[in-house]
């Protein structure tokens, strides 16, 4: 009784029928980015509203005001006691004092214009990739840090997280089936065997793809968490970069901040647009992951499982591991993306550090030295 | 350690712990700078009896440094009394930048330890969530059938079969282990900046004191720039970038994580309810993996998963990306900063010689 009964609940494991995807996180990554990006103005919106900031910049203006007028003081004093240091430190502060006005005056109006920026070049570089990927002339580009977040989460890792579900049965299927041992022992005397135990190697392939969906899947959330971070905290750094970089002394601290704003408020998010809207598409605009599959629905028929699991270990594994490695590849793709960006931002925050007043912003040294 | 910070400039205003070293010396500052101009005083009247016009263009040029050095200790006391006057907290408020917790904060060196304390919190938060999560899919046990002796009852052929079939998802919880892996050491060393933040006022206080004094005199002009450069990046730009970065990232993880949690029924934020959470998790994992299609809804499951993405994708940011941009605009303003005013001092190469 008790082996028909234990028989049978084994009977009734391999009788479970799998479907193709139990569940789907398709629109979970859409459903995420618009919560985050829009964030009420009297919330969490608050801190990306420019209109706060104006008082900053009001009283920017007058600093560089009452800097300029004791630059001509001081060169007036330089003049009238022939002192040239003091003569071409007023020279120098006052091209500086100039270009803050520069800023402010560009500022003033509100971030549309660096926006505007942001907009073309991340534009620009999606006509250019789009010929590449063969879906010429079917988007239209259309920028934005949502859509970019979009992009990463509905097309990376959503992807990802149904690539991981998807998995998850086959995994179990294979890792119950290799510990499966038939013995014959009568009288204590004899042999087993586990005639599935070949697929033990199969399973690990099977867990490394999972933790590589993670892993990929983890990336993409990372960079659109950075991206909502840049979006709604940055505009702070250009206002007090701006206010900082009034002051002769504080010139460094607000040289380096407005470089970071530039970097990766404008730069950043414009370079990887392209790289992102490329992450559902893999050769020939096909969709990515769609080779990773389990076998089909097995029956109460033991001899008809097994023999569909040992046809699946032929051809079929191996165009499923085809299907994932071609995938990957192209989320490796995205992860050089989010390198090339990363690595063209940093440099570029050098340039402006250089031109802003902030020679020292040498970030690469720093880098190496966190790493 | 928070506490004893909040408890100690709550005792003292912020303006008064920050001038008292400097009342203390600014006697002694402004006596020094008139001992130093009187002796310039001499050596510009020698040389002009030597008839050494270098020794004059010399002695002019330090007493510029001097007088300017005074006007310094001057410009400090003026600025710090009215700027820590200034009700800065409220415009934080405004923009939405406090914490729940931090509401009390009467100033930003409060704030930004309160900040960073929030951030901690949560970091640490995730790390047991993690860990709880890992202990409980390892107690998930899996059945093993074995016929073998049942079998034997029936004909005593000795024939039978044993299976395995685990019902835990055991890659996640391996990856789960992974990440507690690298979180924790991260969440570590990120406790050094709490140290820092608690640090801050007396490294600005002490050290602007003793560098506006070295500075005065002529052999020590260098090395007081240095200090200043230090006492300001670290004593005053360091805080309020920690208040400004951290403070955005722990009302987004409360607000963020909050609004997913509404639609869950269940919240990351609740130590209460994560054996209702992991166990939901769970249950989902599990069916999916049986090949059955789970009780609860996309909805609800969506946002079960949304809330960890959000609560560990914003832990992440705050553990690398942000002390990194934070510390990259601190060692920029000392490095220039010192150059200007004195000797180039390295805070990073310092740091990471130490390191």
């Amino acid at each position: 009784m008790k082996g028909i009964v234990l028989a049978t609940l084994f009977l009734a494991f391999l009788a479970i029928s799998q479907s193709a995807s139990a569940i789907s996180f398709n629109g979970l990554g859409t459903a995420l980015c618009n919560n985050l990006f829009n964030q009420p103005i009297t919330g969490l919106g608050a801190v990306a509203n420019t209109a706060y900031y104006t008082p900053l910049l009001q009283i920017s203006f007058l600093i560089v005001i009452g800097v300029l007028t004791v630059l001509g003081l001081t060169y007036g004093i330089g003049t009238a006691f022939g002192i040239e240091v003091l003569k071409n430190f007023s020279r120098t502060e006052a091209l500086e004092s100039v270009f803050n006005l520069v800023l402010i005056i560009l500022i003033f109006p509100g971030l549309f214009a660096l926006q505007g920026i942001s907009t073309f070049l991340g534009n620009i570089g999606q006509e250019a990739v789009l010929p590449i990927s063969q879906q010429s002339g079917t988007t239209t580009p259309t920028y934005s840090m949502q859509q970019l977040c979009t992009n990463y989460m509905e097309q990376g890792l959503s992807t990802t997280l149904n690539g991981v579900i998807g998995l998850l049965p086959c995994l179990y299927y294979f890792s119950t089936m290799s510990t499966l041992e038939l013995s014959f022992m009568p009288n204590d005397f004899g042999f087993s065997v586990k005639p599935f135990a070949g697929w033990y190697p199969w399973t690990q392939v099977l867990n490394i793809e999972v933790e590589l969906y993670i892993l990929v899947g983890g990336l993409m959330s990372g960079v659109s968490m950075f991206l909502f971070i840049i979006y709604f905290l940055f505009p702070i750094f250009l206002y007090a970069g701006i206010l900082l970089r009034s002051f002769p002394w504080t010139r460094a601290a607000g040289g380096s901040m407005l470089s970071l704003f530039i970097a990766f408020y404008m730069i950043f998010p414009a370079l990887l647009y392209p790289f992102s809207s490329q992450l559902s598409l893999g050769p020939g605009g096909n969709p990515l992951f769609s080779a990773v599959s389990c076998p089909a629905t097995i029956t109460l028929s033991i001899l008809q499982a097994v023999t569909g699991y040992s046809s699946y270990l032929g051809t079929s594994a191996a165009i499923e591991m085809q299907g994932f490695v071609s995938g990957l590849a192209y989320s490796m793709m995205q992860v050089f993306g989010v390198a090339i960006a990363f690595i063209i931002s940093y440099d570029l925050l050098e340039r402006f550090g250089d031109l802003l007043g902030a020679p020292s912003l040498r970030s690469g040294k720093l880098l190496q030295k966190v790493i | 350690m928070i506490d004893m910070l909040v408890g100690f400039v709550l005792a003292t205003s912020i303006g008064s712990y920050l001038t008292s070293p400097i009342a203390a010396w600014m006697p002694i500052a402004a006596l020094a700078a008139l001992v130093v101009l009187f002796i310039l005083g001499l050596i510009y009247s020698f040389s002009s009896l030597l008839g050494r016009t270098e020794f004059r263009t010399w002695v002019r040029a330090k007493i510029y440094d001097t007088f300017f050095s005074l006007i310094l200790v001057f410009i400090f006391f003026a600025v710090v009394t009215t700027f820590f006057a200034i009700p800065i907290e409220q415009s934080y408020q405004a923009l939405n930048l406090v914490p729940q917790n931090c509401v009390s904060s009467t100033d930003f060196y409060s704030l930004s330890a309160c900040d960073m304390h929030e951030f901690l919190s949560d970091t640490f938060t995730l790390n047991s969530f993690l860990y709880s999560a890992i202990v409980v899919i390892a107690l998930v046990p899996s059945v093993k059938i074995d016929t073998e002796s049942l079998f034997s009852e029936i004909a005593s052929s000795g024939l039978g079969f044993s299976v395995e079939i685990p019902l835990s998802p055991v890659s996640v919880s391996v990856y789960f282990g992974q990440l507690l892996g690298v979180l924790f050491p991260l969440f570590a060393l990120n406790q050094m900046q709490l140290l820092l933040l608690s640090a801050a006022p007396l490294i600005f206080a002490v050290l602007m004191a003793a560098g506006l004094t070295a500075r005065i005199f002529g052999i020590t002009r260098t090395f007081g720039g240095a200090l200043i450069a230090f006492a300001m990046g670290l004593g005053l730009l360091y805080p309020l970038l920690v208040s400004l970065t951290y403070g955005f990232v722990d009302t987004g993880i409360s607000t963020a994580v909050t609004s997913q949690c509404a639609i869950a029924g269940v919240c990351i934020l609740n130590f209460q309810e994560w054996g209702s959470l992991i166990f939901s998790l769970l249950a989902v994992l599990i069916t999916v993996t049986i090949g059955q299609i789970p009780g609860i809804s996309q909805t609800v499951i969506n946002a079960m998963f949304g809330q960890l993405i959000i609560y560990g994708g914003m832990i992440a940011v705050g553990l690398t990306l942000i002390p990194f941009l934070n510390f990259l605009v601190v060692d920029t303003f000392i490095i220039d900063f010192s150059r200007a005013i004195g000797e180039k001092m390295d805070l990073m190469s310092l740091l990471g010689s130490l390191v």
